[in-house]
Parts: structure tokens; C-alpha cells; sequence
């Protein structure tokens, strides 16, 4: 265990907590939660703190439990396609112990160098995966955490078909460190495609979103669909309003078919496959971010024309990515709510959050379980208190 | 037919409730509480674990009569539909939109939904699309309170906690499912299904092996053993190889392109590692008669025996082989018939013991089954991979959980059902609830005992 010396990494809102623990073993994790539940003090876990600022600032932070330094891999069997990790990792050191291999775990939470395997399941994260590979904890199949109480717990296991027990592993995803620390996950894997292609086209907005339902309707099995529009796809050297991008993979002769059927709606040019890094990365470094999300039946009423933001059609996700005035953000918000989508603040101001109505926008689980769950898990409130609804 | 499912025990309920609409549900929990009786929610009873066995004098309340498909939503993807929708409903109403629902457990055609979200069912194609908790967007759930709430939906990662996929799995223990928001695909452009003759178990386990080491992900591999084979041949108009020692049914679905060079890998993985012939079903028929095979299974082995014994242990896919020689290992020197036809390629073993409980103690063959239990366990394995706990398997779970774990899962179930009034005696080792339950004396001394 020791203290790292900068605490800006570590800040929320503004607020930097007293002490920094820098755990490297289950046992330090669950003496540090017992030490705050004993002193009544709060922890904020933290890993590569992409998205340490997602959900309201902390009612209390008196430490920062940074989980980066517990890394690496514990176990690894190709034959099984599963692998063993300390939260910590990060996914490019993954990437690294499972490429010789052929392998993979298919999540791109983006910032790859610094997100964590841990804060990536915990905060749920989002990303181009999404839309062939759904959810991050559908690819996670036993944990070790530590209970906000400060007892170690083990749920699941090695196996890609468990229903021994409830299945707990899945309900710490996008806890974001309230009831547990996870300290350790078992991950299922999936072999790297032979062949990976990427293509960008330039499109105004109206035509980006309908090249993007054309693509969708067609039953094609895309690996990943993103629509980026304003600056942001100046930056990925589009040349106009919006840019289109497709993700082809699969057997060579795959991606030619899949390649001449998308280019029958649109004119593509090739793109280095690593715009999916920079798409992914576009949220998590903007100053200001919100993700809305929306029923597919309905049309979001946002004005993306000139406007940056990464949008996953496919999964009817948006990152909105430049600070609008708090009662645009307002309507937005309202608007989408009635219909049943939602309206978080990834990355704004506590202030901002505060007279936006908070980071969440209304609650959509039940209340009364919430309260039930943080209470049973963290009794004593040591766990980010406030940052998500409960 | 309340007092039992497809797994051994019975016990009559207290009541029956049929409620039809999620209204009714809630009246009906809201009078049990009232009145101090506990609930076992019932689908179509298929379950193989005793889940709904109605211990503790409870009140059955089945959602069979709640059928409705509520709504399907093409470009969404999603199917609302209610829990007694049965399985295959659903990928039949679905298809004429070019979609599909991707669980298919054996009992499709009368399992229903309820009951599979409740249970996380699998099937052969889990394989590549996983089981129910993969497909499962929202519930709607009675709550032992009587309030009906909201879990998840169509729009994924709602504000607050995601208890989605802690109810998919939770076995009827924290309320009753009265709506679920279900993930639809499409079609695949082609499907294209092989079976694989070897000698014996080893080789056909060790191409299995071989296929998900290559990275081709099939979208089911299925092996069936000498036993199996036998009774199906003389069962049904199959026309199985009858000199295989086992046989490997594997299928690939997607583009064209990508079915045709899966293909060839997947023919010669299993060429190379001892296949001595790999037929091809050419036509929709002749997949149609493979897969056929594999769904009367069970069936053709009743009339090997009247009764059987079916496992659901998964181990680590590696692990395959040494386990299977073990469990026919176990069945030897206990001198049952066993056969294995099971999910290999998820590592999802199913072994039936076969016997006539008229002439064998059901006591001795539960003795074996928890020694074929212990095998799964020491190789790395668990339980169970889609068939559930219930009342079957509950006193084992300290073989798999610590303390510490099994009250971490307590809490979780705490938080919805404090006072344990939804299907109590199940999961959880070392209850009384189900105390009068003849077997459940034998299933727990086996669990305390063999557990050194």
C-alpha cells in the first residue's frame, strides 16, 4: 500500500480527498473499507478515473481508493477463452496478454492506455462494441469484491454458463463503486476477427441518420455504427456536417460482401481502425458531456447539425459533447424523459448538476430497492455516498 | 400436476392461484401476505430442479393464463411479451419481421418465458448467443409487497442500479414476473449444421475442444453419446450412425461467406482430430432430422429405463474430457446405465443416470449424482448452467460459496424479499422450509458429508 503524491488525478468537482490509498491486494482493499466504515469516514474508488466524475459528486470524500496499481493477469486458459484479471488492469494490458493468442475481450470503453477492466464494468461504460457485443457485464462471468462493509465476496466463477446462485457479478455492473470494490473479475473472451475494416463517409445530419437506418434495417452484422457530428468529425477528417462510420469484421470473403453491400448506399473511404479509439475517447475528454439515450421508435429532438456529438444510431445512444445552457439541457432532458429515454451528465460542474436536477436525471429503479440494496451492501454509507440514486 | 415439475420431489400446494393480468398477481401477493402464506411462482412446470415445489405450506400462483404477446417492435428489436408466453412463441411471432429470440432451452415449445427469466435458461444455442440474462432487457416484477415495479427496458443503463440481471436467474425467490422486455436478432442468412462420427467420447470432446480453441464460435455444438445413439436408433426413424462412439453435432449461422469458411475450419478440426466421417445436412429436412435427434433424446432414453437422473454441472471447456471419464467412471462402479448428450461447447454437461426406481433406491443414485457433483466442482466447475438450484441442488451450494458469499446473496434477495416469503426453502443451503420433502434429508447429509 502506499500514497501517491498527486491527488489532481483523484479530484471530483473540485474536491480532493485527504488520503490516496494505492491498494495492490484484496486485503488492502478490505482493510482500507474497514478503516472508513470504523472511522465513518467516505470512499471513492477509482482506476484509470476516465470516468471518475460520471454521477453526482460525493456527499462526503475523505479517500481516494485508487484500484490502478491491483493489475494483472492471474489466470489465462485460451482453450476456455476465459481469462482471470485484477480490476486495475488496464484494457490495453489486456489487449496485450490476449492478442498473442487471437483474442479478446469485446468491450471499447475508449481511453484503452488508461480504463480499467474494474471501472469498466462498474461505470457500465458505453462504446462502439456496443452494438454487436451489447453490454459490458454480458462478457464478465465471476468477480471478487469487497462489500462496502469490508467483507471480501466471491460470485460466479470460471464457466460461460452459470445459474449456481444468484448472479451477483452482473449487479455490481454500473454500480459505479457504491455497494462494492471489485478487486478481481473472470472474463469471457472471443477470438479477434480475421479481418477488420473501417469506413467513414461524409454526410450531412438528416443523411448520416438515414444512410444509418438503411444499414441497420438491412440485417448486415455490423460490428460497430457511429454517426459523429460539429468538430468533433472535423476531427476524424470528415469533410462534412456529420460523418458515418462503419466497422466490418469477420472471414476476408465476409468483409468483401459486407463492403460492396455498404457501399451500394453511400460513398465510404477507408479509415485506419483506430477512429474507434479516438470516437470512443471524444466523451470521455470533452469538457462537457451528457449521454442521452432514447427509444428507437421515437426521434430524440436535438439539434445535432453543427452541433459535436458521437452518436451510436444502432444502439439509440448520444454523447452530447459541448456545454448547453442549463435550461436547454432542461428541455432536453424533459423531452426525452417523457418518452421513456434518459439524460445523464457524464461530465459537467457539481453546479451544473446541481440546478440541471442532478446527474441523473429522474431515477428509473425503484427507489425503495435501491435504498434496500445500498443498505444491505454498504450499511454504513463508506461507499461514494450520493453518487448514484438510493 | 401442482404438486411436482420434471425434477423428482412433490409436495401439494396450499392453494392455486391463475391470475390473468398483473393486477391480479398483485391482489393475489397482497392476500398471501395477509394472510401469512408464502409463494411459489409457476410457469409451465418444466423446470428440472424442483423450483416450484411448494414447500412451507405455500400458494402456487402460476402465470400460465398471462400469454400475451404484447408487442414487437421491429426496428427496436425488442418483444414485449408476458410471462406465460411459452418460448417459442416468441421466435414464431418474431419471425415474420426477420428476427428471432435466441434462447431455445429443450422445452421451447411449452417452457415459458416466466419461468426461463426466472430460471436464466440456456439451450444449445447459448453457445453463441448466451443464455436468457443476455436477452433480457427489463422486467416487470410484483415485488412480496404487492407493488409492481419496473426493472430496466428498452432503453439500456436507466439512472440507479441495474437489478435486471439479478432478477434473470433468481429462481422465483424475489417476486412474480408479470411482463419482460426481451432482445430480438435477425434471422441469420444461413445456418449450416454438420455431425461428426468418432469412435469414442475422447476424440469427439477433443475436436470439440480443437473448434472453440480455433476461434470459431458455432452456434451450437452438441455431443451425443454411444447410449444416447443406441436409443435413439431404436427409439426413432433417426438413422444415427449405430457404430459411433460418439457424435458431435455442430452448426454455424451468419453471412454466406462467413457459414462457408467456418465450415471448412470446423470440417477439418474435426477430420484431424479423428472424425471418421462428417456428414453435412444439405437440406432444411435433414437438419431438421439431426437436431430432431437431439431434442427426442430424452425421450429414447425412458425407454432404456423408466426413470432418470439429469445433471447440468458445467466445468471449464478444457476440462471436458477428464471430467466426462470420471462421470462414466462414477456410473460404473455404481452400476447404472449412463448417457451423456449435452452443450459441449459451453463446457454444460448433462449426464443421465437411468434407473427403475422400483428396483433402485433413489437414496444411492442421489449418492452418485453428488459425487458426479463433486467431480464437476474440483475440476473448476459449479452446479449448474441453466437448469437452476431449486430444491435440488441447494445443500450443495456450500461446495461452491463461502459463507460470506451465500450472505452476500442473502442480502441481494433481502433487499426485495426481506422476510422470505417468495419461494422459500430454495437456493439457499441448510433451510428448513422444505424439511418434510422425502429426499431432502438424503441431499443434505450427501452435501455435509462427501464435503471434506
Amino acid at each position: 500500500m502506499g500514497v501517491a503524491l498527486s491527488a489532481d488525478l483523484h479530484a471530483i468537482d473540485g474536491i480532493t480527498p485527504r488520503n490516496i490509498v494505492r491498494a495492490t491486494s484484496e486485503a488492502e482493499v478490505a482493510d482500507t473499507i474497514r478503516g472508513a466504515n470504523e472511522r465513518g469516514e467516505a470512499i471513492v474508488i477509482t482506476g484509470g478515473a476516465t470516468r471518475l466524475g460520471v454521477g453526482d459528486p460525493p456527499a462526503r470524500y475523505d479517500t481516494a481508493l485508487d484500484l490502478s496499481a491491483l493489475r494483472g493477469i492471474v489466470e489465462y486458459e485460451p482453450g476456455d477463452l476465459v481469462a482471470t484479471v485484477r480490476a486495475g488492469t488496464t484494457l490495453a494490458e489486456l489487449a496485450e496478454a490476449l492478442t498473442p493468442r487471437g483474442q479478446r475481450w469485446p468491450v471499447e470503453p475508449g481511453l484503452p492506455q488508461r480504463a480499467t477492466v474494474g471501472g469498466t464494468i462498474a461505470s457500465a461504460a458505453g462504446g462502439p462494441s456496443r452494438l454487436r457485443y451489447f453490454h459490458p457485464r454480458d462478457w464478465v462471468i465471476g468477480a471478487r469484491v469487497v462489500l462496502g462493509d469490508g467483507t471480501p465476496v466471491r460470485s460466479g466463477g470460471r464457466v460461460v454458463k452459470n445459474v449456481t446462485g444468484y448472479d451477483l457479478t452482473r449487479l455490481w455492473s454500473g454500480t459505479f463503486g457504491t455497494l462494492v470494490a471489485i478487486v478481481e473479475v473472470t472474463l469471457k473472451l472471443t477470438a479477434i476477427p480475421e479481418r477488420t475494416v473501417s469506413l467513414i463517409a461524409d454526410a450531412d445530419v438528416p443523411e448520416a441518420f438515414e444512410t444509418a437506418k438503411l444499414l441497420q434495417g438491412s440485417g448486415l452484422p455490423l460490428d460497430a455504427l457511429a454517426i459523429v457530428t460539429g468538430e468533433a468529425a472535423g476531427s476524424l477528417g470528415a469533410r462534412g456536417d456529420a460523418a458515418l462510420l462503419v466497422r466490418l469484421t469477420g472471414p476476408a470473403a465476409a468483409v468483401r460482401r459486407l463492403g460492396r453491400e455498404v457501399r451500394e448506399l453511400v460513398r465510404w473511404r477507408d479509415v485506419a481502425n483506430e477512429v474507434w479509439n479516438e470516437i470512443g475517447a471524444l466523451p470521455l475528454e470533452a469538457k462537457w458531456a451528457a449521454r442521452v439515450a432514447w427509444p428507437s421508435a421515437t426521434r430524440p429532438a436535438i439539434q445535432f447539425a453543427g452541433y459535436p456529438a458521437v452518436i451510436y444510431p444502432g444502439n439509440s445512444t448520444a454523447y452530447l459533447l459541448r456545454s448547453i445552457d442549463r435550461a436547454t439541457f432542461g428541455k432536453v432532458r424533459a423531452s426525452l424523459e417523457a418518452v421513456g429515454g434518459i439524460a445523464v451528465l457524464e461530465r459537467a460542474s457539481g453546479e451544473y448538476k446541481r440546478e440541471a436536477g442532478g446527474a441523473w436525471g429522474t431515477p428509473r429503479v425503484p427507489l425503495a430497492i435501491a435504498r434496500a440494496l445500498k443498505e444491505r451492501f454498504d450499511p454504513r454509507g463508506v461507499l461514494a455516498p450520493g453518487r448514484m440514486p438510493a | 400436476m401442482w404438486e411436482y415439475d420434471a425434477g423428482f420431489d412433490r409436495r401439494p400446494p396450499t392453494a392455486v392461484a391463475l391470475p390473468g393480468t398483473a393486477e391480479e398477481v398483485a391482489a393475489v401477493v397482497i392476500a398471501a401476505r395477509e394472510a401469512g402464506a408464502s409463494i411459489v411462482p409457476r410457469g409451465a412446470g418444466t423446470g428440472l430442479s424442483g423450483g416450484t415445489i411448494a414447500c412451507a405450506d405455500a400458494i402456487v400462483v402460476s402465470t400460465a393464463r398471462m400469454r400475451r404477446i404484447v408487442s414487437i417492435d421491429a426496428v427496436a428489436r425488442v418483444a414485449v411479451v408476458e410471462p406465460g408466453v411459452p418460448n417459442l412463441a416468441v421466435s414464431v411471432a418474431a419471425k415474420e419481421h426477420g428476427l428471432f429470440f435466441a434462447p431455445d432451452p429443450a422445452s421451447q415449445r411449452i417452457s415459458t418465458i416466466g419461468g426461463n427469466v426466472a430460471t436464466n435458461a440456456g439451450g444449445p444455442h447459448a453457445l453463441r448467443y448466451g443464455s436468457m440474462t443476455n436477452h433480457v432487457l427489463g422486467v416487470e416484477l410484483v415485488v412480496p409487497t404487492g407493488e409492481t415495479m419496473r426493472f430496466g427496458g428498452e432503453v439500456a443503463d436507466l439512472p440507479g442500479y441495474d437489478c435486471v440481471p439479478f432478477i434473470v436467474g433468481s429462481e422465483g425467490t424475489v417476486g412474480i414476473i408479470t411482463k419482460v422486455w426481451l432482445r430480438l436478432l435477425p434471422l441469420p442468412e444461413d445456418v449450416r449444421t454438420f455431425v461428426a462420427v468418432f469412435a469414442d467420447i475422447e476424440h469427439g470432446a477433443r475436436a470439440a475442444s480443437a473448434i472453440i480453441a480455433s476461434g470459431v464460435v458455432p452456434a451450437a455444438m452438441e455431443m451425443l453419446d454411444r447410449v444416447t445413439i443406441g436409443a435413439l436408433n431404436a427409439a426413432f426413424e433417426v438413422h444415427l450412425p449405430a457404430d459411433a462412439g460418439s457424435l458431435l453435432l455442430v452448426e454455424v449461422e451468419g453471412l454466406r461467406e462467413e457459414t462457408e469458411d467456418w465450415a471448412t475450419t470446423i470440417d477439418r478440426i474435426l477430420r484431424k482430430n479423428g472424425a471418421t466421417e462428417v456428414r453435412s445436412a444439405e437440406t432444411i429436412a435433414e437438419r431438421e432430422l439431426l437436431w430432431k435427434a437431439r431434442k427426442l433424446g430424452y425421450a429414447a432414453l425412458a425407454r432404456i429405463k423408466p426413470n432418470n437422473y439429469l445433471h447440468d454441472a458445467v466445468v471449464p471447456r478444457t476440462k471436458v474430457p477428464d471430467v466426462l471419464r470420471e462421470v462414466n467412471a462414477i456410473a460404473d462402479r455404481y452400476g447404472y446405465v449412463i448417457a451423456n448428450m449435452f452443450h459441449i461447447g459451453d463446457g454444460n454437461l448433462h449426464p443421465v443416470l437411468l434407473f427403475d426406481a422400483r428396483t433402485q433406491p433413489i437414496d444411492r443414485v442421489m449418492e452418485a449424482s453428488a459425487e458426479i457433483l463433486k467431480v464437476a466442482i474440483d475440476a473448476g466447475g459449479t452446479l449448474s448452467g441453466e437448469h437452476g438450484i431449486g430444491l435440488e441442488k441447494n445443500h450443495f451450494m456450500f461446495w461452491v460459496f463461502g459463507p460470506e458469499d451465500l450472505d452476500a446473496q442473502r442480502r441481494a434477495r433481502d433487499a426485495f424479499d426481506p422476510e422470505g416469503t417468495m419461494n422459500p426453502g430454495k437456493i439457499f443451503p441448510g433451510g428448513d422450509a422444505c424439511a418434510d420433502i422425502p429426499t431432502e434429508r438424503t441431499k443434505r447429509a450427501l452435501a455435509e458429508g462427501m464435503w471434506v
